[in-house]
């Protein structure tokens, strides 16, 4: 995925998520749509300037709570590496690794901002109770969300190399 | 399959870029994070170009919001009516929509109103505000407001609202400000029960409100006692609400008792807010104060 598109997509994905939190949707439910389109990304095809991209979506999502700088960045690279070095061993057409995916991602995530930040506290039950609501959501909105921001093309490709990886292996 | 070999080997060869960047990444975000939570104003002076970006689009989705349900309750009230009745279907729509939006307007007349009569009333001359947006991440209990330095709002203000404290502006633009929530689990106030004067600080629990800190077992607080500033924190005002006391337990170890307050104002939903205080570079009590 171009550096532009994955950015706007993560920037429109900032104002959804603003917008349904100010909906008043309870934190618990309300879905990671920026690391979704980090995970999208990340599916398309793992590049530099994609890391790049997910630690500056990353920040971005930080300097919005005005705060802390670095523990969305952080988490976002990480979600982003992990998934570099595995995408080749998944079936990235099927919704249901999409959904898998972004269950881990999203848990990964929200342990890692929780650990970093002083908003949160792993020892409340509150806390855990977020992190695994908000990845349950997230994972469910996967199929969808991650179809259309990752380019269906370079999800082909990235298929076809990964097949024709195992059959020069076999 | 030297071709294939090759390509595998650039392969493995980008990964180990992407892989080395993530780590070099990873590490800055650590010294970012180090970095930020000693020296905040780096956050503030970020978000503002971010809260500037955002708030337009804020903004556009709530007046989408508003929109939606006045034509949602045009459709509810007109579901019965038949279809020989089109026009007049049309028209009462309207009219619907009309009394919808106006009936939204004198609400928010009422509470303006409310917060005008609680200005003069607590002594307290502020900024009128709007919250416009909430933290993207959920996990920050914050709100964003649409007025700015150029309003008048500046970093360390307090944010209230007739029914109590909501919190304080920790980053200002000039059109818009985020506030930190006091239920944020990083947020602290100086706080003392109206009746006895106990003092402790009300530190922020989340979604079950508020928590009374450094309160000794042996001081008298009992059930529904009003918590109120202290105004030493040299942030909010003294004397103004912030809850009652909901919960109370000596059971535990230590020499203190947990107290949990419940807020009185919805931190959350609140809608209509007004700024109040002397900004921290105006404050000359502060060291470094009053110069900038």
């Amino acid at each position: 995925m171009s550096t532009p598109r994955f950015l706007i997509f993560g920037f429109v994905a900032l104002v959804l998520q603003g917008a349904l939190s100010q909906l008043g949707l309870p934190v618990v439910v309300l879905p990671q749509l920026m690391l979704l389109v980090v995970i999208g990304a990340a599916f398309s095809g793992s590049t530099v300037p994609g890391v790049i991209s997910a630690f500056l979506l990353g920040i971005v999502l930080d300097l919005s709570s005005a705060v802390l700088v670095g523990p969305w960045a952080g988490a976002f690279v990480t979600v982003y590496a992990g998934l570099a070095l595995v995408s080749q061993r998944l079936f990235l057409e099927s919704g249901l690794v999409a959904a898998f995916v972004a269950l881990v991602a999203a848990i990964v995530a929200g342990t890692f901002f929780a650990l970093l930040s002083p908003h949160s506290d792993l020892a409340a039950l509150e806390h855990v109770v977020q992190i695994f609501g908000q990845a349950a959501v997230t994972a469910a909105l996967a199929p969808w969300l991650v179809a259309v921001v990752a380019k269906p093309g370079q999800r082909r490709m990235a298929t076809s190399v990964r097949n024709s990886s195992s059959l020069s292996a076999a | 399959m030297a071709r294939v070999l090759l390509g595998i080997t650039d392969r493995f060869s980008a990964r180990g870029q992407v892989i080395g960047t993530a780590i070099a990444l990873l590490c800055v975000s650590f010294l970012l994070t180090a970095y930020s939570s000693r020296h905040p104003e780096v956050a503030q002076v970020g978000s503002v170009v971010v809260g500037e970006a955002v708030a337009p689009f804020g903004s556009a989705l709530e007046a989408a919001k508003d929109g939606t349900s006045a034509a949602w309750s045009r459709y509810v009230h007109l579901s019965g009516v038949s279809i020989e009745n089109d026009q007049l279907k049309q028209r009462l729509a309207r009219a619907e929509g009309d009394l919808a939006s106006m009936s939204e307007i004198g609400r928010e007349n009422a509470r303006l109103r409310e917060l005008l009569r609680f200005s003069s009333e607590a002594g307290v001359a502020g900024v009128a505000a709007s919250v416009v947006g909430s933290d993207p991440s959920g996990w920050v209990r914050g709100a964003l407001i649409n007025r700015g330095t150029s309003s008048g709002v500046d970093i360390g203000m307090a944010v209230v609202t007739p029914q109590g404290v909501i919190g304080q502006v920790v980053a200002a633009s000039p059109d818009t400000a985020r506030v930190l929530l006091i239920t944020d689990h990083s947020s602290g106030v100086d706080a003392i029960v109206q009746s006895s004067r106990v003092r402790g600080v009300l530190q922020g629990a989340g979604a079950s409100g508020c928590e009374l800190r450094f309160v000794t077992k042996d001081a008298a607080i009992k059930l529904g006692d009003l918590v109120v500033t202290s105004g030493l924190d040299r942030v909010y005002p003294k004397g103004l609400v912030l809850g009652t006391v909901a919960a109370l337990s000596s059971s535990g170890p230590g020499l203190f008792q947990a107290v949990s307050v419940k807020p009185s104002a919805d931190v959350q939903r609140a809608e209509e807010v007004l700024v109040v205080g002397v900004p921290k570079h105006l404050d000359p009590s502060i060291p470094g104060g009053a110069s900038r």
